[in-house]
């Protein structure tokens, strides 16, 4: 009598029976938001210098300038290197509407984030369409 | 600033003359810890569960440059920013952090008497060569 084990040395099926390997993900990286994570996406990924808000150069140069240069790629302070996002902590964040926290991703992989524990200052805010 | 969270010792520390505000003072050091705050019984910094001391971490946080000026009725109190980077491993060791405390770091009856936290909303791992920015914006909080 034949089994279905006779089939699927010739006709593997995928998902059936049979693991799938999977998908490799990075969590050792600021660039992860973690299942459990409380944080909105407030505002796309954007290029730095393409931004339909402008960008203070502080993001940027805080990390050249506060930074540990030895760790630090130069691309990483390099505004035409960055694409950035906005995003709100926590619900309650997001429904103030003023983002408290952005990621700097550089071209090389490495990600940058800034949280606004201070106020009074000015939060960008954008839009794509 | 929806996210800044005043310990209740605060109040208590105040009536007690325990923090300065004003010049150099007093150092208020921002720290970064995993543990959820307990506003209600989290008084100083030894109550709190840091990231591991290493990789660009130091134990006990860093000097957030305080100072304050007081206008009218209003105290505000002000910092410069401060950027952690991951060196020679993530940051913390294979601790991963949530939470910013600021505490003052100079009075030592009560030693590191605890004054506010923020939550990132989630854990983070900070790799080799990527920076965590505490931005304390124009100022880190008012005080009326």
């Amino acid at each position: 009598m034949l089994q279905p084990s006779d089939f699927e040395e010739d006709h593997p099926l995928p998902g059936i029976g049979h693991n799938q390997p999977p998908e490799e993900v990075n969590t050792e990286t600021l660039a992860w938001e973690p299942p459990d994570s409380l944080r909105i996406l407030a505002c796309p990924r954007v290029p730095v210098l393409k931004c339909p808000a402008t960008i203070p150069a502080k993001y940027w140069l805080d990390i050249k300038e506060r930074g540990n240069l030895q760790a630090i790629n130069p691309c990483c302070y390099d505004p035409n290197e960055l694409e950035i996002d906005a995003w709100y902590s926590s619900p309650a964040q997001a429904a103030t509407g003023v983002p408290n926290s952005y990621k700097l991703y550089c071209s090389c992989g490495r990600t940058h984030a800034r949280f606004m524990g201070g106020g009074g200052d000015v939060r960008p805010k954008w839009e794509t369409r | 600033m929806a996210s800044y969270v005043k310990y209740n010792i605060v109040v208590e520390n105040i009536g007690n003359k325990v923090y300065d505000f004003f010049g150099t003072t007093d150092t208020f050091k921002v720290c970064i810890h995993t543990d959820a705050p307990v506003v209600a019984t989290d008084a100083v910094l030894a109550d709190l569960t840091q990231i591991g001391g290493s990789n660009g971490y130091t134990t006990g946080g860093e000097d957030v440059q305080n100072d304050a000026t007081r206008t009218t009725g209003t105290l505000t109190f002000t910092g410069s920013d401060i950027v952690w980077t991951a060196s020679g491993g993530n940051l913390g060791g294979s601790t991963t952090g949530r939470y910013f405390s600021m505490y003052d770091d100079t009075p030592t009856s009560p030693a590191d008497p605890l004054w506010s936290y923020w939550d990132y909303g989630a854990t983070f791992t900070v790799a080799t060569g990527e920076t965590m920015t505490f931005d304390t914006g124009a100022n880190i909080f008012t005080f009326t």
